[in-house]
């Protein structure tokens, strides 16, 4: 789905010609070989040095080959199932950064296609990978994704960036490894970066007798979806001491924490050892205040279990159960509860109920005559303080999102409050930029983020999402069971809605509004307020409206004026809507924003690329594109080249027009040169 | 990528201490561990740069590329045909605090005394090698001395530091332009280039080189004529690097030596004035205090972007290839007009630097000695530069310039008086402001809220990255991730005129007298006690997710640790440590290892979703999966 309305796809795999066309109908489930508005052009290969001096052989099939007396003979070589990668005629992105390796066929794989994307990390010298994997069959694939590295003689020994040493499965943490190199080896360390350090994902290490080692990913890809994997190599000085701090600061520019800026936010999206993203995180409530936490699979009979294996049927039945928790005093209709987790679990004097509304409460309970009858007609009575797990039979009409529910709130002790649709639940907090005020209606998830930064993540139904921090303040809910109830938000883990599990798809934003994707995976969604804007570029500034910017990316590099005196601010791509494209720096402090009620300052190095909105045509240029497109399959070529011409001169501005037309015009003079238009904007 | 200036900077000051200190002509008494050797071993203890090179001396006081099998004896000594035998070592070893070590070995001779001052420069990642030759006889003598280095390896090519080949004729010969040889290996075979700096460009004697055919050893020769009594000195530097060619030599070689000065060398005057391959204007005497210099951060941060350092003259800047030396017409006076800064007229006198409008329209900016910087319009009157004795540039003009560098002063650092602290803007204005009674800033953190004033921030500094953000660095050693929730600052600049600030101009805040900004230091991702710098840690606090460091305490009165089936009720007073268990655990329900006053350990998860931190007169409740660490006294 997100290649679709993004990306260049490829049609007929190994043809150069057609890398470049495009389906911009929202439908295409191939997989991407060049972005939009990439161009890639036949591979320079050879040695490289990079900016740390480390020289790098990149090889046809994206492996590392041997340069000089550098430790590795052949590095990271792609096998997918045991099948070599092997790459059509290898491409490179205009700034010859990157390369692009397309495989062929994979033997027993039909549909399975593979993109390696290898880019020289230019600040911290090294190489980045990225493996692409396309499933274009209708069933599901499991790859074994091996990269296989051999080394110029027995390397000394291998430690995780935690130290662990020579550990064959990483751990919850760990994220490369450092190969130092034997005592007739090179005096650099090779180091691969092979997964985020807070990413499930971990490959095992196979080891060949100190000579080879392979590192093994196994992925499972959906029919018409893809999976990718990132990891990083680069040669290192070797540190003085192994200490975990030092492996720390040798590891950090090449961890994928680091390195994932240089991926393409499409091949991010669908990254399986990437670092954990906000949310990723937060969207689904947490698994400890779960049923599914209990260890026991409720049924159609009440269940009393005990320890691991003592699993009884029966019959549950209690006179009153009465619960003290931080939110005051209730009794608890035993009729409503889905599960009772006792003081066996943990603390004596605490109990967890599980309502069957989704709700779960923690505190001190007292049930007047719970008894547990068996099947065979024997009866047990219970005590809360002693009591393991007791889990009531499962109705039909049981359901988390009952018609009356806008959202479950989740404490971080695990207790979940059903917010009531009729609540006027307004939520406010801080963000780097300023305030955030929004309602449950507006609102798709909010999670937590715990590793950097710590604090939550938003994300709002017209596409924003933002990390905000809501120290200080309290949210009132009304519950169901204790009334009113203040929480202060440094208490609430999440929150989620019933459009909680399909954030993104429910993105409404207005027609107006500019997107701009911030750094920290953040979103922001808002009405440009600034009116004019001076682009500088190789010297000559440039003034320019907001809206006259169809696209705006952070690139690489450091921005220089006239002479080369760095400025230190960042340098942008600009492409507007008729097709212009300035690369330099903006003379702005910010962009400002207006985000709901507030207006937000975004400092010009947060963002990392703007979006605006497709301008609407003026009724007299809607008219001429029609008529030009009319034009387009006159009698007279010199007419029908005139039209092809003016209508490319209106820029994007006619690309809906055009793309509409392309699909329903049957004239093929007119849709050939259609696709001529379309194929120049790109 | 940790940047080179950072390290530079953070380990400047301790150096240029040291310089002012005078510490190579005497051996500091000072806190450094100090050791004598009158049994010199095979090999000193290696040393390891801020780049990650290793250095080591050997018996003969020759440098080698420790345990890498890269150079196997550099700038080994040889004086009167007779190579140097130390007899005397002394080690200074102040690298934990300043990063500083020094080594001297000395060797007596019957006519001569040879010393040779070895100090490991790890911050700027070179040696810098000091030979005195004293004449012990009653009658003035000339020693050959040279200075061999050896390479296990061949190398590819030798080049000056200009990045040409040096020439044969029929010794290999400097460029005229040369300071010193770039021993450079093939770039396919892995190993480091060599990099040596052996003169001035113009000034100085400059060696006689030779090489071996063999391309593995290289000689530099000099000969010093010395008078009875007196001494004579060479100084040497030698930088490990990888160099992607030879052209970039000149861009390593800029924070050691620059427009024919030494930046830096930690010479004393008056050895200086002894030393043979430069002359006496290649080691500039400084006189501002280095703390001062310092508090300029936003023209330091400047000036090491472009790798140019403020010395005692004028300095135009035209490019990278550009620079006029000369003196500013002191009658020049530049006025300007900066939004929230405020309008001034200046005398060129209190003006450390002008970066201009380069012609491309570039907001002017005006750096006065006091630390404010006014980015805004910017006109000059006579602002001219005299080139020598009749070269002038006249009319500058502020919107055409890059960089005009006023000389140093003594007022260099000096802030308006009253000044409590600085404001940058993101416009790259500084603001010099007071308080602390009138100046409070309000943050927010993920844990609860704090009004701040100026006496306890050390700094509160906008990063981008990973995520954006304010850091703040308070005195009691906390270090946090914050925003601002107010949207105006009500600020009163230093002379006197109130100023209502937009909380989202600010870029950072830094308490004055500030030697440095500390939010560029590598702030790992510590996960750890042990991972955390001595210097950074409060006495008792707590290490959270997010990097954040928090001195505090415990609110709560009672820990309870859960461990399985059964759980402990702790005093929190008792408790001496405690660090999440990285190993075990989720990240929902961590497990910890707790170690008590009394030397018992618990390990266990802790009961209940939150921990009340005292923080100051702050109580914040903290969620338990966002603690990593917490230590008391």
């Amino acid at each position: 789905m997100i290649f679709g309305a993004v990306l260049c796809v490829l049609f007929v795999a190994g043809s150069f010609d057609k890398l470049h066309a495009q389906n911009e109908g929202g439908g295409s489930q191939l997989v991407p070989v060049s972005l939009r508005g990439e161009t890639l052009l036949p591979a320079a290969m050879g040695v490289r040095t990079d900016k740390s001096g480390s020289a790098w052989n990149v090889e046809a099939n994206g492996t590392i080959g041997r340069v000089g007396s550098t430790m590795v003979n052949s590095g990271l070589a792609l096998l997918v199932n045991g099948q070599k990668f092997v790459s059509f005629q290898p491409l490179m992105t205009e700034d010859g950064r990157e390369f692009v390796m397309q495989g062929r066929s994979v033997t027993g794989l039909p549909g399975l296609q593979i993109i390696r994307r290898i880019r020289q990390l230019d600040e911290s010298g090294g190489l980045r990978y990225l493996e692409i994997f396309y499933n274009g069959s209708a069933n599901p694939m499991t790859l074994n994704v091996s990269l296989a590295t051999n080394f110029s003689g027995n390397y000394r020994t291998f430690l995780t960036d935690r130290g662990n040493s020579e550990s064959v499965i990483m751990q919850e943490n760990e994220g490369g490894i450092l190969v130092l190199p034997g005592p007739s080896q090179s005096n650099r360390a090779f180091l691969f970066s092979l997964t985020s350090a807070d990413s499930p994902k971990k490959p095992t290490i196979s080891v060949q007798n100190r000579y080879g080692l392979t590192f093994q990913y196994q992925i499972t890809v959906a029919p018409g979806e893809s999976k990718a994997i990132a990891h990083a190599v680069a040669q290192v000085v070797i540190p003085q001491s192994f200490d975990r701090r030092n492996l720390l600061k040798v590891f950090r520019p090449y961890s994928l924490n680091e390195v994932v800026d240089t991926i393409p936010g499409v091949f991010q999206d669908v990254l399986v050892n990437g670092p954990k993203s906000a949310l990723s995180d937060g969207k689904s409530l947490s698994s400890v205040s779960s049923l599914d936490s209990l260890g026991v699979k409720r049924g159609s009979r009440d269940i009393l279990a005990m320890g691991e294996k003592t699993r009884i049927v029966g019959t549950a039945s209690c006179e009153e159960l009465s619960l003290t928790t931080r939110y005051g005093e209730a009794l608890i209709p035993f009729e409503k509860i889905a599960a009772i987790s006792g003081g066996k679990q943990g603390n004596r004097d605490a109990v967890q109920i599980f309502l069957k509304d989704g709700q779960v409460f923690s505190g001190k309970g007292v049930a007047k005559n719970l008894k547990f009858a068996l099947a065979n007609g024997g009866k047990m009575n219970l005590n809360l303080e002693t009591l393991d797990r007791l889990l009531m039979a499962k109705s039909e009409a049981e359901s988390t999102w009952t018609s009356e529910a806008a959202a479950i709130l989740e404490t971080y002790e695990g207790e979940r409050l059903v917010v009531q649709k009729d609540e006027d639940l307004e939520l406010s907090g801080v963000t780097p930029w300023g305030s955030l005020r929004f309602s449950a209606d507006e609102l798709v998830w909010l999670g937590p983020v715990e590793g950097e930064p710590v604090g939550h993540f938003v994300e709002l139904k017209n596409g924003a999402g933002n990390i905000v921090y809501f120290a200080g303040n309290d949210i009132d809910v009304q519950s169901s069971v204790f009334g009113a109830v203040s929480l202060d938000l440094s208490r609430v883990r999440s929150i989620i809605t019933p459009s909680g599990g399909k954030a993104g798809q429910a993105i409404a934003t207005l027609p107006n509004e500019t997107r701009i994707r911030a750094r920290g995976s953040q979103e922001i969604v808002g009405v440009l307020t600034d009116s004019t804007l001076k682009i500088v570029s190789e010297g000559q500034a440039i003034n320019m409206k907001p809206g006259d910017i169809r696209r705006m990316n952070q690139i690489e590099g450091t921005s220089a004026s006239a002479g080369g005196l760095p400025l230190g601010t960042p340098l942008f791509r600009i492409e507007t809507w008729d097709g212009s494209i300035a690369t330099g720096y903006l003379q702005l402090d910010f962009f400002s924003i207006r985000v709901g009620r507030e207006i937000w300052q975004i400092p010009l190095s947060d963002i990392v690329e703007l979006e605006s909105p497709t301008p609407t045509l003026a009724p007299d240029a809607q008219e001429g594109i029609t008529r030009l497109i009319t034009q387009l399959g006159a009698d007279d070529w010199i007419t029908r080249e005139k039209a092809t011409r003016e209508l490319g001169a209106f820029g994007y501005l006619a690309r809906p027009v055009l793309e509409r037309e392309r699909n329903q015009n049957t004239d093929p003079e007119v849709t050939r040169r259609i696709d001529r238009v379309l194929t120049e904007l790109k | 990528m940790i940047s080179s200036r950072f390290h530079f900077r953070r380990l400047l000051f301790p150096v240029l201490t040291g310089l002012v200190f005078g510490v190579v002509s005497g051996i500091a008494q000072d806190a450094a561990e100090m050791r004598e050797f009158t049994v010199i071993p095979d090999r000193f203890t290696q040393r390891q740069d801020e780049l990650g090179f290793f250095w080591q001396v050997d018996q003969y006081g020759a440098l080698t590329s420790g345990d890498t099998q890269y150079l196997a004896s550099g700038l080994r000594l040889g004086a009167n045909g007779t190579d140097f035998a130390p007899a005397k070592a002394t080690l200074r070893d102040d690298s934990a605090t300043n990063g500083v070590v020094d080594l001297i070995l000395t060797e007596t001779r019957k006519d001569i005394e040879i010393k040779r001052l070895i100090w490991f420069d790890q911050s700027r990642s070179g040696v810098r090698v000091l030979d005195t030759v004293t004449n012990k006889t009653g009658s003035a003598i000339t020693i050959p001395v040279e200075l061999r280095s050896t390479h296990p390896f061949a190398w590819q090519n030798l080049y000056g530091s200009q990045g040409d080949l040096l020439e044969r004729d029929p010794d290999l010969t400097l460029g005229e332009r040369d300071t010193g040889v770039t021993v450079k290996f093939s770039q396919s075979d892995g190993r480091q280039d060599m990099l040596y700096l052996t003169s001035g460009e113009k000034s100085g004697q400059r060696p006689s080189i030779t090489s071996s055919s063999n391309q593995r050893e290289l000689v530099f020769r000099y000969e010093l004529k010395i008078a009875a009594g007196k001494s004579a000195s060479l100084v040497h530097w030698a930088l490990q690097r990888n160099l992607t060619g030879p052209e970039n030599a000149g861009v390593e070689w800029n924070p050691f030596f620059q427009r024919r000065r030494l930046i830096n060398s930690r010479v004393d005057a008056d050895v200086a004035g002894t030393v043979a391959n430069f002359d006496t204007s290649s080691f500039p005497t400084g006189g501002r205090a280095p703390t001062q210099l310092q508090s300029l951060t936003r023209l330091n941060d400047l000036t090491d972007r472009i790798g140019l350092h403020r010395r005692e003259e004028d300095i135009l800047w035209v490019s990278t290839t550009n620079q006029l030396a000369g003196t500013i017409n002191p009658q020049a006076v530049l006025t300007v007009e900066s939004p929230f800064a405020g309008d001034g007229k200046f005398s060129i006198a209190k003006v450390a630097a002008v970066s201009g409008g380069g012609g491309v329209g570039r907001v002017p900016k005006l750096y006065l000695r006091d630390g404010r910087v006014f980015a805004g319009e910017i006109s000059a009157e006579n602002l001219s530069l005299t080139i020598g004795e009749d070269s002038n540039v006249d009319d500058l003009d502020p919107k055409e310039i890059n960089l005009l560098l006023c000389a140093l002063a003594p007022e260099d650092g000096v802030p308006p008086p009253g000044t409590t602290g600085f404001i940058q803007l993101r416009s790259g204005s500084v603001l010099a402001v007071k308080g602390p009674e009138d100046l409070k800033i309000a943050t927010v953190n993920p844990w609860g809220s704090e009004e701040l004033g100026l006496e306890g921030i050390e700094e509160l500094a906008y990063v981008s990255r990973p995520t954006p953000k304010f850091r703040l660095v308070r005195a009691d050693g906390s270090r946090i991730s914050v925003f601002l929730p107010v949207a105006i600052l009500n600020v009163e600049l230093s002379d006197g005129e109130a100023v209502d600030l937009p909380s989202s101009l600010i870029e950072n805040i830094w308490k004055a007298g500030m030697g440095s900004l500390s939010t560029g230091l590598i702030e790992d991702f510590w996960l750890e006690i042990a991972e955390i710098p001595s210097g950074f840690k409060p006495a008792s606090g707590f290490l959270l997710q997010g990097n954040n460091l928090v001195a505090g305490t415990f609110d709560d009165k009672t820990i309870t640790v859960l461990d399985g089936q059964s759980t402990v009720d702790i005093s929190a007073a008792e408790v001496e440590s405690i660090q999440k268990i990285l190993e075990s655990g989720t990240a929902a329900a961590p497990v910890f290892e707790i170690e008590l006053k009394n030397g018992d350990i618990l390990k266990g998860r802790i009961q209940g979703s939150d921990l009340s931190i005292r923080h100051g007169e702050k109580v914040w409740n903290v969620p338990v999966p966002h603690l990593l660490a917490f230590w008391a006294k």
